[in-house]
């Protein structure tokens, strides 16, 4: 775990008032086997309901009433965390059965046509098998075939051909290989030694899972019955479908979504007092559907991490263009994607939205958005003080600027440690008060944004003063280590788990992949694709 | 859109569902059911305004409630106060103070290590075993429809920073904030002729038997590991079957409330107006007998909120970090006071409802701690425990102080009271025995 090795060395570094050389990356040789992983990723909520949705019609959103999956790094998606409750198996059951009397109600066709003449044992049985293959993914085995049948027959018996149905897909909806992304892999032939290939259709669902958050469409499970997927091309090559079809679209929502929480907007509260403005509760769903549109259309369009982080444009609808002093905006009751002042604002980091949520109900936050630089773009979150020190950030005093309050805060030698690599960059964005809006003048006091990164353990060039926040973007968008932290970011969404020292190799040909492609977004997400991590599994312990 | 407490009492008669159990009201003949509630406020309390004072006699029951506590007077003889109880469990090992802290309260137990970051950048896992509240359930809980029922209000994280219960290692319970998802899950629910109720229960135990071979089929391809992932499951499986399948040879009615409004359940804002639908829930749900078990979670460990409604814009664990005699610290007093209310809440709601021969408080343990005693050390003496209600048959109007002994005790001694059997509670180094003079 690389980037975990490098917090644990960051954190050591605070102690000292010396910031170490990057340490050496640990030896890695290329014939490692495979990482451990879980052959079992349960369904997150976001993926169940959009499944249904293209398995049966289904847009009522059954997994809202789900137990909410557990976080790791930020994501969701996490198999080795999101395991099932007595809770969750409840509520699989009750979504279930209202989906599939949905399903038989309103879609049939979905589920089976029988033909004129067919007799309903046929018809059943032909549904058990093509319906079946349709909700598992793949093609069912004899014993899932026969055990499916046995429910189809005994509610045939008793209640008739439609209440069959209606079983049967209930039982489908509730059934390990539906709810798991199931990719227990099976030994090939492959180079890797104890290692075992994932099957095409185990490929098919992690593709389409990482790419359009849901099940396959149906011409990929064709291409992975065709054994298409059972190459690195192959598979590139279905990739590359995926990602030109207009489902993408909700692929990247979802990886925006996780990736920069915009969750957290649902809980953000600005103290009337201080932001008269921005204290009202509608501002949350707004600034949330800006940063979220920025991201999304980005990614998708620019498709580059220089453009995510330098591109001047802000999605907004009237108020938000109005309280931010945007131009342009037609007055439709729309966002609209709005010129900016580019010496101002350029780039997610300068998004109204994010630097409102990086701040605190009264104050900006210098502290917040420096670890969201050195975090969520460095890979490189500093450990905080350890919890006896008695952290209170600066009050808030109407005669001093936040920039003074702030350094004179950290200026205790226990808390300057870590302080002085956090503040420095955090400063650079005191032109944007607490609720991002730009201000010359903070407390009466001329503002001083100039910043620095101070310390960058991958990536030296980095280092430096930068006297805006459009400056240090730039400087981001073209640095190797911000290239990789999105790499590792996207590898443990693309993969369900975390990184661990197995994955160095092809963590580091994704991010060599990555880089010599200028940043484009959809080549990362091929090269993760194509990597060992994605096509191979260490083969797993089985005790006797 | 706000809820006004009439708003959810109010029984349309057209709601008035078929529920497989027996109004509690008609239960006289049988002894009534236990219950127990644990009950987690963060960071600690401004603790100058917490403990009652002493008075001169030296007896328990000789004490001055503190400020804090001054909505639980008339309530008085319905509650033991603690002082002196260590949550030793939680001093180190894995994660931060607030991790092991949160991890330990209801479980005794340290939690694992993990992955999960702290509010000091340590990494830690889930907890290393059940809670009370899980444990209880084969004592208390059999029965009612559900096991057991785990509320948040804005209970946010989603890792060991936001769980309280436990059905085992790394098997955490995530709290629901959204009281709709709540009633959705407690009333709303098939009912209808008694024979078409048969039909559902002879299809559900197909499906379900269905499911179970499901599961077998895809068990031989899994490592040691995922087959534990799946028998789990598979169990859980078992127990839903044996549940939606059980013949019940009563059948009783119980109003359903009126299905609550939708709201910001993640707005501070909000905080306020969906705790009163979460204990009313809750409330209706113990006197229903739909669970017997249950926690309810006010935030998180990591409590970085405001709280609009009290008109804190603070954050409030940044408060609770603050000096003790800084002036800014009263509103953690204020967040402190409005937890009694909740508490004060709960009791008049369940005393409303008569059983046997008193009221469901009187056969219900409430058990509210944090997950330090102070923020602003983050220490783990002396925490602010209260023990609310007569399920234990703890006699109630009285201040133990006890010099230093772990909080498991504490867990064990309710464990024992409540019916458990058990001479050791959580991790086994924690526990020194039940507590005497209860």
């Amino acid at each position: 775990m690389r980037y975990l090795a490098v917090l644990l060395a960051t954190a050591a570094a605070c102690t000292s008032t010396v910031t170490p050389p990057s340490p050496p990356d640990p030896p890695t040789t290329c014939d490692a086997q495979p990482a451990e992983a879980s052959a079992l990723r349960l369904l997150t909520r976001a993926e169940y309901d959009r499944t249904v949705e293209d398995l049966l019609g289904d847009t009522t959103r059954p997994a809202r009433a789900f137990p909410r999956e557990p976080k790791a790094f930020g994501f969701e998606n996490n198999a080795a965390i999101h395991v099932t409750t007595a809770e969750a198996v409840e509520a699989y059951n009750t979504a279930a059965e209202a989906v599939a009397a949905r399903a038989v109600k309103d879609h049939k066709a979905l589920l089976v046509t029988c033909a004129s003449g067919e007799d309903d044992k046929a018809c059943g049985a032909r549904f058990v098998g093509t319906f079946g293959a349709r909700a598992f993914r793949r093609p069912l085995s004899t014993a899932e075939r026969a055990s499916l049948q046995t429910v189809f027959d005994a509610v045939y018996a008793a209640e008739g051909f439609d209440a069959a149905l209606e079983a049967v897909t209930t039982t489908l909806l509730q059934s390990p290989q539906f709810l798991y992304v199931v990719q227990p892999g099976t030994a090939g032939t492959g180079p890797l030694p104890k290692s075992l290939e994932l099957d095409g259709y185990e490929l098919a669902s992690r593709l389409s899972y990482f790419l359009w958050g849901t099940m396959p469409d149906d011409a990929l499970l064709t291409a992975a019955g065709a054994h298409k997927l059972d190459t690195a091309d192959g598979l590139e090559a279905e990739a590359r479908r995926l990602l030109a079809s207009p489902k993408a679209q909700a692929g990247v929502d979802e990886f925006v979504r996780q990736w920069l929480d915009l969750d957290a907007f649902d809980a953000l509260t600005k103290a009337p007092a201080s932001y008269p403005d921005f204290a009202q509760p509608e501002w949350n769903a707004r600034w949330k559907q800006s940063l979220g549109l920025f991201a999304r259309d980005t990614l998708l369009n620019d498709g580059t991490l220089h453009g995510l982080l330098t591109r001047p444009v802000v999605f907004a609808d009237a108020t938000l263009a109005k309280a931010y002093g945007l131009r342009g905006h037609t007055g439709s009751d729309q966002f609209e994607a709005l010129a900016t002042d580019p010496a101002q604002r350029a780039g997610l980091l300068t998004q109204p939205a994010l630097l409102a949520r990086l701040a605190g109900p009264d104050q900006s936050s210098p502290v917040r958005r420096g670890l969201f630089v050195l975090g969520q773009l460095m890979c490189q979150p500093l450990a905080p003080p350890p919890a006896t020190f008695n952290i209170v950030p600066p009050k808030v005093d109407q005669t001093s600027t936040t920039r003074d309050r702030f350094a004179q805060h950290s200026a205790r030698a226990e808390c300057h440690s870590c302080h002085q690599i956090i503040d420095p960059a955090g400063f650079g964005f005191e032109h944007f008060d607490g609720a991002g809006a730009w201000r010359d003048v903070d407390n009466g006091h001329p503002v001083d944004a100039t910043g620095s990164i101070v310390s960058a353990l991958r990536d030296a060039q980095l280092q430096g003063d930068f006297t805006s926040v459009p400056e240090l973007a730039e400087k981001l968008a073209r640095s190797p280590q911000v290239m990789n932290c999105l790499a590792t970011t996207a590898f443990r969404y693309g993969l369900g788990r975390v990184e661990s020292p197995q994955d160095l190799c092809a963590l580091e040909s994704i991010e060599s992949t990555f880089q010599s492609s200028g940043g484009r977004w959809n080549e990362l997400l091929v090269a993760i694709v194509r990597s060992d991590g994605f096509r191979l599994r260490k083969v797993p312990e089985v005790s006797p | 859109m706000k809820l006004s407490r009439r708003h959810v009492l109010r029984s349309a008669a057209g709601l008035a569902v078929t529920l497989p159990f027996l109004p509690s009201l008609a239960r006289a003949a049988t002894p009534p059911p236990r219950r127990f509630i644990g009950l987690y406020s963060p960071n600690g309390v401004n603790t100058k305004y917490w403990f009652p004072t002493k008075g001169g006699s030296g007896l328990d029951t000789d004490f001055t409630l503190n400020r804090t506590h001054a909505a639980l007077q008339p309530w008085k003889s319905n509650v033991l106060w603690f002082g002196g109880l260590d949550m030793k469990v939680a001093l180190q090992g894995q994660g931060e103070q607030h991790q092991r802290g949160l991890g330990g309260l209801m479980t005794g137990r340290k939690i694992l290590a993990g992955q999960f970051v702290g509010n000091d950048g340590t990494t830690a896992g889930w907890a290393s075993g059940a809670s009370i509240d899980q444990l209880l359930v084969p004592v208390l809980g059999m029965g009612s429809r559900l096991a057991s029922l785990q509320l948040g209000v804005k209970a946010s994280e989603r890792d060991v920073s936001g769980v309280l219960s436990y059905a085992g290692a790394s098997q955490p319970l995530l709290p629901q904030n959204d009281p709709v998802l709540v009633f959705d899950r407690l009333f709303t629910t098939s009912g209808g002729p008694v024979d078409e109720m048969e039909r559902l229960r002879r299809r559900r135990a197909s499906v379900l038997d269905g499911v179970r071979e499901q599961l077998g089929t895809l068990r031989s391809r899994l490592s040691t590991a995922d087959r534990g992932v799946l028998d789990a499951h598979l169990t859980q499986v078992r127990d839903l079957e044996t549940r939606l399948t059980a013949t019940s040879t009563t059948v009783g009615t119980c109003n359903a409330p009126l299905r609550p409004t939708q709201m910001e359940v993640d707005s501070p804002a909000r905080m306020g107006d969906v705790s009163k639908v979460q204990l009313e829930l809750l409330s209706l749900a113990l006197s229903c007998d739909l669970t017997r078990c249950a926690t309810v979670m006010y935030s998180d460990a990591k409590n970085h909120t405001t709280l609009p409604f009290l008109n804190v814009y603070q954050d409030v664990h940044n408060v609770s970090h603050m000096g003790d005699d800084d002036p800014a610290r009263e509103a953690l007093y204020t967040r402190d006071a409005w937890q009694v209310d909740q508490l004060v809440t709960l009791m008049q709601k369940l005393s409303s409802s008569p059983e046997g021969d008193g009221t469901v408080l009187d056969h219900t343990t409430i058990f509210w701690g944090s997950d330090v005693s102070r923020g602003n050390t983050h220490a783990h003496d002396d925490m602010p425990f209260l023990v609310a209600g007569g399920g234990t048959g703890w006699k109630g109007g009285r201040y133990l102080r006890f010099n230093g002994r772990p909080h498991n005790d504490l867990l064990l001694s309710m464990f024992t009271a409540l019916g458990g059997s058990a001479t050791s509670f959580g991790d086994a180094e924690f526990c020194t025995g039940a507590l005497s003079g209860l």
